[in-house]
């Protein structure tokens, strides 16, 4: 290899990739003709290239069952109504505890400019702050992000009794029981769950400050504040492991007497642009009741109950407190659990749906299946309301034992022309016979106002 | 990608036709999931977040002022919601990473190929992804990124080389 080699390189990338211009392609083609070691590269550059491509064609060849899946969600989802169309945004800075939170922060973004001219030199430790912090039993917040298209309010949020609230810029609320957290939208419909990240037994402030605020953090814990001027002590972390790829630096600014965090100020720098998260907390306010951090739709029991006999006959349940819905006829097939390397592609079956989507939805079965293990079940589910309209049925529920999935049904098909849509979430649990469960179905029925 | 035809559907779309949002999904889902493949290297979590930023397109496209930026609008939108899912879901990713190794290791070349591209900074495996994902046009991939041409084509040169040593040093260490 000589040295036009390395200044070659980058053309070969390009070239192998399709990028590289007419003129180029001339002068590296006399290059190749000359140099085996670059052929060489140019041949592994080509299999990676083929290897690229097959990656990603494997990938995109469930493209259109996720589409569709995209579409049936947004089918059953309703779009905001002409007063919603007021910005989240717009009437969150509109609240004058927004815009004092704002002031509040730039006052003390100020204020740390100028004490960073007259240094008098407290001596607290990082670890004595993190120790205060991890006794904080109520805590009110703002998450702000602020970047190249201004400052964006993230959410309000409150912790106690180890919960979490969020209220979100979209209109959306999140609850965090500190095992699970939970995504609601305006009208009290489950839109997201997911693991919570303090399930790891990590507390609110280490979560918050990316692991800083931890007590354990030997790396941090000596560390002392970069300023100590006036009320407040400034603490500034490099990045570290991973976090290396986008953070820029974190500062957060503890109170000179409470030692406790007043806020947590992330500096990032991406492709995608470069600019702040900023996490302002407060102690002041009244303390919220429990009742304040549940969610607003849980229900203490399932709305219809019932035995189910598998591959036997469908079951009518009568539904209770569920306005408008009157009953839910299930039935029970396709018990599963054998391996997952041989998990019936044709797992979803139905006239209904093309031949596509239900692989694509048994597909992405198999692939929880690998994680999880069985056995698993195929669940069939339609509704009658109050007024005797039949719903559709759906018929692509997979269930695993005593695990709830949300699911939904209706829309716009209905005799009268009324909009329904039924959400509901089915649970099945053993029994001591073998072929025989009961089925849970907790279900709310949502209609155009 | 035909502005004009985005901006009578969003304009239908406004007027609460959902069959025009529908059709909107069709034209963008693609580059929206390509966009949420290469920031976060995990096909069910680019799933999740895909269908999230429809939805909170559908949820919000009254709000969209500019009506022939819906492709940069709904972007962004899935950008913000992937960079919300990195900095809250930290600690939930590592788990999945943990739980779906064994698994991987199955595929062989492939499982390389991945844990390759999963190691590639994300400035550099998001213009990659979307460049094998979405046609090999390194053009689209720039209007996407909203980066000049010559920038895109620079981006993915410099991740095709960062792969090549990955995948070598790799090698060489087996």
């Amino acid at each position: 290899m000589n040295s036009d080699c390395e200044n070659m390189k980058d053309q070969i990338a390009d070239y192998v990739t399709g990028i590289l211009s007419e003129g180029q392609l001339q002068k590296l083609q006399q290059h190749l003709d000359e140099c085996a070691k670059c052929r060489d590269f140019v041949h592994a550059l080509k299999d990676e290239d083929m290897s690229l491509t097959k990656l990603f064609e494997k990938i995109d060849m469930d493209t259109i069952s996720r589409q569709e899946r995209v579409l049936q969600a947004v089918n059953h989802s309703r779009q905001s109504k002409q007063t919603d169309a007021l910005s989240i945004k717009g009437k969150f800075m509109k609240s004058p505890i927004i815009k004092l939170a704002v002031a509040a922060a730039i006052i003390v973004v100020v204020i740390i400019g100028v004490d960073q001219l007259s240094t008098n030199g407290a001596a607290v430790v990082w670890g004595n702050v993190a120790a205060h912090a991890a006794k904080v039993y109520f805590v009110h917040f703002y998450e702000l992000r602020c970047d190249q298209n201004g400052l964006v309010a993230v959410c309000e949020g409150w912790h106690a009794h180890g919960k979490t609230m969020r209220l979100n810029t979209f209109g959306t609320a999140s609850y965090d029981d500190g095992q699970i957290e939970q995504e609601y939208d305006r009208h009290n419909v489950r839109i997201g769950k997911g693991r919570s990240e303090l399930a790891d037994g990590q507390s609110f402030f280490e979560v918050m400050s990316k692991d800083l605020l931890s007590t354990d953090n030997d790396q941090f814990n000596q560390q002392k504040p970069t300023n100590a001027g006036g009320d407040f002590l400034v603490y500034r972390f490099e990045p570290i492991g991973e976090q290396r790829h986008w953070l820029k630096g974190t500062s957060v600014t503890v109170g000179r007497n409470s030692l406790l965090p007043i806020q947590i100020k992330t500096y990032y720098d991406a492709f995608y642009g470069r600019g702040y998260e900023l996490v302002i907390f407060d102690y002041e306010e009244a303390e919220k009741p429990v009742e304040f951090f549940e969610p607003p739709t849980i229900s203490k029991a399932p709305h219809g109950k019932s035995q189910i006999v598998l591959d036997g006959e469908e079951v009518r349940m009568e539904i209770k407190d569920s306005p408008g819905i009157k009953e839910a006829i299930v039935s029970l097939h396709d018990k599963y659990d054998g391996p997952s390397d041989q998990f019936p592609l044709d797992y979803i079956r139905s006239d209904r749906h093309g031949p596509e989507f239900c692989r694509g939805v048994s597909e992405k079965a198999r692939q929880k299946y690998e994680e999880k293990g069985g056995p698993i079940f195929r669940l069939q589910v339609s509704f009658v309301t109050d007024e005797g309209y039949k719903s559709t049925i759906n018929d692509i529920i997979t269930l695993w034992l005593n695990e709830g999935t949300k699911c939904g049904l209706g829309a716009d098909n209905w005799p009268d022309g009324k909009y329904r849509n039924i959400v509901f979430t089915p649970v099945l649990r053993p029994t001591d016979k073998e072929n025989e469960f009961t089925v849970e179905i907790s279900c709310w029925l949502r209609t155009k106002e | 990608m035909n502005a004009h035809l985005d901006e009578s559907l969003v304009r239908v779309c406004q007027r609460d036709d959902k069959t025009a949002y529908a059709e909107l999904v069709k034209r963008h889902y693609r580059h929206v999931f390509a966009m949420c493949l290469g920031m976060l290297g995990n096909v069910d979590d680019a799933e999740d977040i895909a269908q999230e930023a429809m939805l909170k397109g559908l949820l919000n496209i009254k709000k969209l002022d500019k009506t022939k930026q819906f492709e940069s609008w709904i972007l962004q939108i899935a950008r913000n919601l992937c960079i919300d899912f990195l900095r809250r879901r930290k600690r939930t990713k590592v788990v999945r990473i943990k739980q779906q190794t064994q698994p991987a290791q199955r595929t062989g070349e492939n499982h390389d190929l991945q844990q390759a591209i999963k190691r590639l900074p994300q400035e550099l495996r998001v213009p990659l992804t979307m460049f094998y994902f979405d046609g090999k046009n390194a053009k689209t991939i720039a209007r996407k990124l909203n980066i000049s041409h010559s920038g895109a084509c620079q981006k993915i040169r410099a991740a095709r080389r960062q792969l090549h040593e990955l995948l070598t040093e790799r090698n060489n260490n087996e």
